[in-house]
């Protein structure tokens, strides 16, 4: 069976290149307590022919615990798009960033439990590499269509009431 | 992993004397056709739990409710594990396995696995799917829901709130939490994502009439009751008290009243999932003592880890609650005399105690608790199986 074709998901407000997208991460404040974050991690996403964005299925998101005071210091220095505000780093925020994947441990491995037991944080500075983009905005609207596709009918261009 | 003793907030080292290895035999013949199964997977910070329901008696087969997959392989590992076993000997010929799969909040913690329990084997037995309705940014969230697209219509789809009541063969469940005013606030960010959690309130036995030929009587049976705390925090619990109001012992006639139209307690429950492993923001002393569990169960990595779960404030408050302190200085009493256990225990010889099964009987005190003895990141063995023998 031949696999779908898939496009680049292209973020709208960040003009890159699919060639650059491809290299980055989906990077989500997935959960925040006190000055704790867990960080969940996947693959640049694609788009499918209806235009849903489609992780990369093969495994799950990594997950990787911060320091939301490391991690704030590090977007606020290292974000793109000059001249726009410093994100607001709180759960559902989507950084998009270049990550090495080879320093986290496997979803659902031994590692990642022992990391889940240990007590110290990664630093940002460990595995991701700048420049940071914040597509929060973009992701929320996809995170908005994700739902009401699954629990309406979608209608056709042009029906809308 | 954690070694006891170096933090107060990681469980203690148990007697290996406390968990007699008994097997898989013994495990099975520990559970009659009309008694409730409930299995808390070990999954380190996260939670995935199976209740199996008793069988039917039109077809003698068990139907099976889910709440949260945090893991894609562990709880489809189970349920290989299981089919065919006495207690799921088959998938019902209707299909639905599952009547109800319940997707408490979606942190990947909870439903990381779920789009692959949806999308593969078993979820083709899924019937119905409750998610609070707070749209997430993450793969898990995103990946969830678009399995959910996939499969329409035979998922039908519910945002509950509080009030909400689905009957499940002899199993009732209850939605606590959200409220409708907290529901209302999902959009608006004014809602923390813990506190959009579907927190449950469970009984069992739901059966009330007592059916003899010519004639029906209604009844009162003693009942079993959960409540599966999700990752609920203080402002879904404010809320839950305000539309479940604690009903104290009064012989006020308005009081009485009241209680007899809710029949109990409204929040008192024997078994309590602690909310949010056992954060410290979770669980208050006032919530505990409504509640009045027997059974207080943890599911984290105990101790250390991403963000020091089960906080040692939260697990006070269980202990005071079971224990109170106020009129005397008795020396605490160790958690599982409290009936406080832990997924992530362990036993003296190291080895932890893992994923936990309880058996109960819907028409005696029957409580059986079994421990597999697994590692988070390790399918179930039935084999593994220890009973808690206090």
């Amino acid at each position: 069976m031949t696999k779908p074709r898939m496009k680049v998901w292209q973020p709208v407000g960040l003009d890159l290149p699919g060639a650059t997208l491809k290299t980055l991460s989906y990077v989500v404040v997935d959960e925040v307590v006190e000055e704790a974050a867990r960080l969940s991690v996947s693959a640049w996403p694609r788009v499918d022919a209806a235009g849903r964005l489609r992780f990369a299925g093969e495994e799950r998101p990594r997950s990787v615990r911060s320091d939301l005071r490391q991690l704030r210091t590090f977007v606020k220095s290292n974000q793109a798009g000059g001249g726009s505000r410093p994100s607001r780093l709180r759960m559902g925020t989507v950084l998009a960033v270049r990550v090495d994947k080879s320093v986290l441990p496997k979803p659902e491995s031994n590692e990642e439990m022992l990391e889940q037991a240990s007590s110290e944080p990664r630093h940002p500075n460990e595995w991701m590499e700048p420049p940071v983009y914040d597509v929060t905005g973009a992701a929320r609207d996809k995170a908005k269509e994700a739902f009401y596709a699954a629990v309406a009918p979608t209608v056709k261009v042009g029906r809308r009431a | 992993m954690s070694a006891t003793g170096t933090q107060p907030n990681v469980p203690a080292e148990l007697g290996e004397k406390l968990f007699p290895k008994e097997g898989m035999q013994a495990f099975l013949d520990s559970v009659e056709s009309e008694d409730l199964v409930y299995f808390l997977l070990n999954v380190g910070d996260g939670d995935t739990q199976l209740f199996l329901l008793p069988a039917r008696e039109q077809d003698g087969v068990r139907r099976a409710f889910v709440v949260d997959v945090a893991t894609t392989g562990k709880l489809p590992g189970l349920l290989t594990t299981l089919l065919g076993t006495k207690l799921l000997p088959k998938v019902p010929d209707d299909g639905y396995l599952f009547p109800l799969v319940v997707a408490s909040h979606p942190h990947d913690d909870h439903i990381g696995g779920m789009p692959e329990f949806l999308t593969g084997e078993w979820g083709k037995n899924v019937r119905e799917l409750w998610e609070p309705g707070y749209y997430h940014t993450s793969e898990s969230y995103i990946e969830m829901m678009r399995a959910l697209e996939d499969a329409d219509p035979h998922i039908q789809h519910t945002q509950p709130t509080s009030g909400t009541t689905r009957f499940l063969g002899r199993l009732r469940v209850q939605v606590l939490s959200p409220s409708i005013a907290l529901r209302t606030r999902f959009d608006t960010y004014g809602t923390d994502l813990n506190d959009a959690s579907i927190a449950l309130r469970l009984e069992f036995p739901a059966s009330r009439v007592e059916q003899g030929r010519f004639r029906r009587t209604y009844v009162r049976p003693k009942i079993r009751t959960f409540i599966l705390g999700a990752d609920s925090l203080l402002a879904s619990w404010s809320q839950v008290l305000v539309d479940f109001p604690e009903l104290r012992p009064d012989k006020a006639p308005t009081a009485r009243a009241i209680q007899k139209a809710l029949g109990r307690d409204a929040l008192r429950a024997e078994i309590f999932k602690v909310p949010h492993h056992a954060s410290k923001h979770g669980v208050t002393l006032g919530l505990v003592e409504v509640v009045q569990p027997s059974l207080s169960l943890v599911s984290s990595v105990g101790g250390g880890g991403k963000y020091n779960f089960p906080h040692l404030v939260a697990l006070e408050a269980i202990r005071e609650a079971r224990q109170p302190t106020t009129l005397s200085q008795t020396k605490r009493k160790d958690d599982y005399l409290l009936g406080v256990h832990y997924t992530a225990a362990r036993i003296k010889n190291g080895d932890c105690l893992g994923s936990i099964a309880i058996v109960l009987s819907p028409t005696s005190r029957k409580r059986v608790i079994w421990r597999f003895c697994d590692e988070p990141a390790d399918p179930i063995q039935l084999d593994s199986a220890r009973r808690f023998s206090p």
